[in-house]
């Protein structure tokens, strides 16, 4: 059986450095060997192709009965040099907020090994390639000598940060609904943003000593409260880019071709007014038919950049049916979030060049990624439909079957020009 | 013609009773009881480690398998324990102390792998399990220490000092036969080995078997209230003996027959200390499934003859003299 390295974990470890430790724990053997054994363990989990370090989280998930998550992954990683030389790392040194280590106070945070300048390792083929005592392979033997079981660090900087990090990411506050008294709307603070300290503490000045502790920069920021209630406006956020979507000339006719088998799927359906298959208009036709209040949402969706697309849509419900579409949802691009398990294209993903693959393959991934968004709209009207009698009361935000994830497709490619996939079936008709 | 073995089907659906696979069956006897009590006391009081010695057929490495699913640390918390068995080979190397430690803990080892390599993923692998309890201890059990030489006794220094550098503390116990193991010990209570006797061969504890008439009434009331089968109520006696379980007849109360022909016939004679556990399951048994059922259990003077020859069964004489020829 294949050591997991539990005994060098500590609190707040990101699951990186856990797959770090993890390589200490299995001195000599080869990657193929380390795959091979869990393998053996997880034979149902186990997926060829995968990251090795996904198919190490599937194993230590199983065998300590947590949940071990790679959060923040998408950000570039950054470590603290005196953690890395200990193969320690946790997951908020990624925020680009974050300059000096929590642990080690003025050690600072960066995006390259200190020590020979190069990136951080992050695989463990070229950490053994690397002789870097810092970022380089660690073993057993040199962190005994290096006496880094003796050490008592405080965490305790680190645990309030991650707190307000967890608190601040996730959606816990119960939200009341305009036309209700009391209305609250509350936009989530990103804490991935530069400025995510600036305007957490402008609203919860009860931060600000532990930031600064942290030796967080913190600038001027001003909170402006409109109509909609209270409102934090994220005025240095830039996160509201223009959308590639529109540089595909092809986007058009991918949007058409799915509609069109909308509205027909929709006509066999629904048993609300007829409507003219004139993906042009899309109208509503029945404010009570989640079929026809989806078609309008997604169209709308689709069409409209990322800034506008809360504001203008005028659907039944619309305040909570927004607020999770506005929150949850995610609307597809081509080219963003695909896997595809097919040989020939896998060098493709696995050097980003992902432009490379033919262009009605990235047409047919993006008719599905439209086909998946439309279903994941239509459960949230749905929902949102069968909570109208009694706008009066609260609902909580965290509803786990409601959170809808990036769409990653597993597409199944033997020749360039075929590709075959089985869509969820649609087993939704009028309300 | 496909042949119906009529048998087959009914095997599968009534598993048989353990006693009939030695390797299964067990009754714990008063000296697993110390022997547990021992281990705790080492555990609880922070000892490195220790030695447990036995003649052999006494039950160490049967007592070593039950206890080490057994151990509690202070916190009341199962503390992990590893049973090992050292093997004799031509080649005595520290590094093949870790090749067999290692594929005993389930490793799957390669011939490049080097003894360095092999030593660190054991390191790992008893640090992880040691994380399961507060403490963070883990018990070593070294069977047939014996079989050692004096200078693989470095693998186990080795794993204590790394062990200890990573904040885990091993307890190691080496078991081993008595009268085998004299020699080696005599090596290691010289100075020039005292880190070996310091860190291990202080604490002992003796291994007998049956000594008491106490000690065969415990075991024979096990015979009489445990339940051997899963999914059956039935004890090793009533399951054997129905009719007379039934009627009053229990084997606890044949203890001090049994005793008294032991200590008579056999222990006064040959000048024995104790009563080897092995040897006296297998005349239990011998009884159990022979004698008892055929003969009965009314007449006393049929009993004590049919205990006798349990005894002269059970191999006893001819393992001692297996011991004298040694």
């Amino acid at each position: 059986m294949i050591n997991l390295g539990i005994c060098f974990h500590k609190p707040h470890q990101s699951l990186e450095s856990k797959f770090r430790c993890f390589h200490i724990g299995n001195p000599g053997r080869s990657r193929r060997e380390i795959s091979a054994q869990i393998r053996k363990e997880i034979p149902g989990r186990f997926r060829v192709g995968r990251p090795l370090i996904e198919n190490f989280q599937a194993l230590l998930n199983i065998r300590t009965g947590k949940q071990h998550l790679q959060r923040y992954s998408n950000l570039d990683y950054k470590n603290c040099m005196q953690c890395a030389a200990r193969g320690y790392h946790a997951d908020i040194y990624n925020f680009s907020w974050l300059t000096s280590c929590p642990i080690h106070r003025l050690e600072a945070i960066t995006t390259y090994c200190p020590e020979c300048q190069l990136p951080w390792q992050m695989t463990p083929e070229n950490q053994r390639r690397n002789t870097c005592k810092i970022c380089g392979e660690l073993t057993l033997k040199n962190l005994i000598k290096e006496q880094v079981f003796h050490e008592i660090w405080d965490y305790q900087l680190l645990a309030q940060l991650e707190e307000i990090v967890d608190n601040f990411s996730e959606p816990r506050r119960t939200i009341l609904f305009s036309g209700v008294q009391d209305t609250e709307l509350v936009e989530l603070l990103n804490p991935s943003d530069d400025q995510f300290p600036s305007v957490l503490v402008t609203e919860f000045p009860i931060f600000k000593q532990c930031l600064l502790k942290a030796n967080v920069t913190l600038n001027q920021c001003r909170i402006e409260r409109g109509v909609r209630g209270k409102m934090v406006h994220l005025k240095f956020f830039n996160k509201f880019t223009r959308r590639r979507l529109d540089q595909e000339h092809w986007r058009q006719d991918s949007i058409n071709k799915v509609a069109i088998t909308i509205l027909q799927r929709l006509d066999s359906l629904h048993n609300c007014t007829p409507r003219a298959s004139k993906i042009i208009s899309f109208p509503v036709k029945n404010n009570h038919c989640a079929y026809c209040i989806a078609c309008n949402t997604w169209m709308h969706f689709l069409q409209s950049n990322e800034i506008n697309r809360t504001d203008k849509i005028d659907i039944a419900v619309n305040d909570f049916t927004r607020f999770y579409l506005s929150n949850y949802l995610y609307v597809p691009e081509p080219l963003r979030c695909i896997w595809i398990s097919g040989s020939r294209y896998n060098q493709y993903i696995r050097t980003n060049w992902v432009e490379l693959l033919p262009q009605n393959i990235q047409q047919a991934i993006y008719e599905l990624q439209l086909w998946v968004c439309f279903i994941n709209i239509l459960k949230i009207v749905k929902l949102a439909l069968t909570r109208t009698d009694n706008l009066t009361k609260s609902y909580p935000l965290s509803i786990p079957q409601l959170r809808l994830e990036p769409l990653c497709f597993d597409v199944q490619i033997d020749r360039a020009d075929e590709m075959v996939v089985t869509l969820p079936e649609i087993g939704y008709g009028c309300v | 013609m496909k042949t119906v073995n009529p048998n087959k089907g009914s095997s599968l659906e009534t598993p048989i009773h353990p006693i009939f696979s030695p390797v299964d069956f067990y009754i714990d006897t008063p000296m697993i009881g110390k022997l547990e009590e021992t281990l705790t006391r080492w555990i609880w009081t922070g000892q490195t480690g220790g030695y447990v010695l036995g003649g052999a057929r006494m039950g160490k490495t049967r007592a070593a398998e039950l206890l080490k699913l057994n151990l509690k640390s202070r916190t009341n918390e199962h503390v992990p324990a590893h049973h090992v068995t050292i093997s004799n080979r031509d080649v005595k190397t520290v590094a093949s102390v870790f090749r067999r430690l290692a594929l005993s803990l389930g490793e799957e080892l390669k011939k490049k792998d080097t003894a360095d390599d092999i030593s660190a993923r054991i390191i790992v692998k008893l640090a992880d399990q040691a994380q399961g309890n507060q403490t963070r201890q883990i018990v070593l059990l070294v069977d047939e220490f014996q079989r050692l030489t004096i200078q693989q006794f470095a693998a186990f220094s080795e794993l204590y000092d790394q062990l200890r550098e990573i904040r885990i503390n091993l307890v190691t116990v080496f078991i081993g036969n008595k009268n085998e193991s004299s020699q080696l010990l005599e090596q290691i209570y010289l100075t020039e080995h005292e880190h070996i006797c310091g860190r291990f061969f202080i604490n002992n504890f003796e291994f007998g078997g049956i000594s008491n008439v106490g000690d065969v009434k415990y075991c024979l009331k096990q015979y009489d209230s445990m339940r051997q089968i899963p999914g059956n109520t039935d004890s090793t006696t009533q399951y054997f003996l129905r009719e007379e379980f039934n009627s009053g007849f229990r084997l606890a109360a044949l203890a001090e027959t049994v005793w008294s022909i032991f200590n008579q016939d056999y222990r006064k004679k040959l000048h024995l200390k104790y009563w080897g556990t092995q040897y006296f399951l297998v005349a239990i048994n011998t009884l159990l499934l022979d004698y008892l059922p055929r003969y009965g259990v009314s007449d006393r003077a049929k009993v004590e003859e049919m205990i006798m020859k349990s005894i002269d069964t059970s191999g006893l004489l001819s393992g001692l003299i297996g011991v004298c020829n040694d």
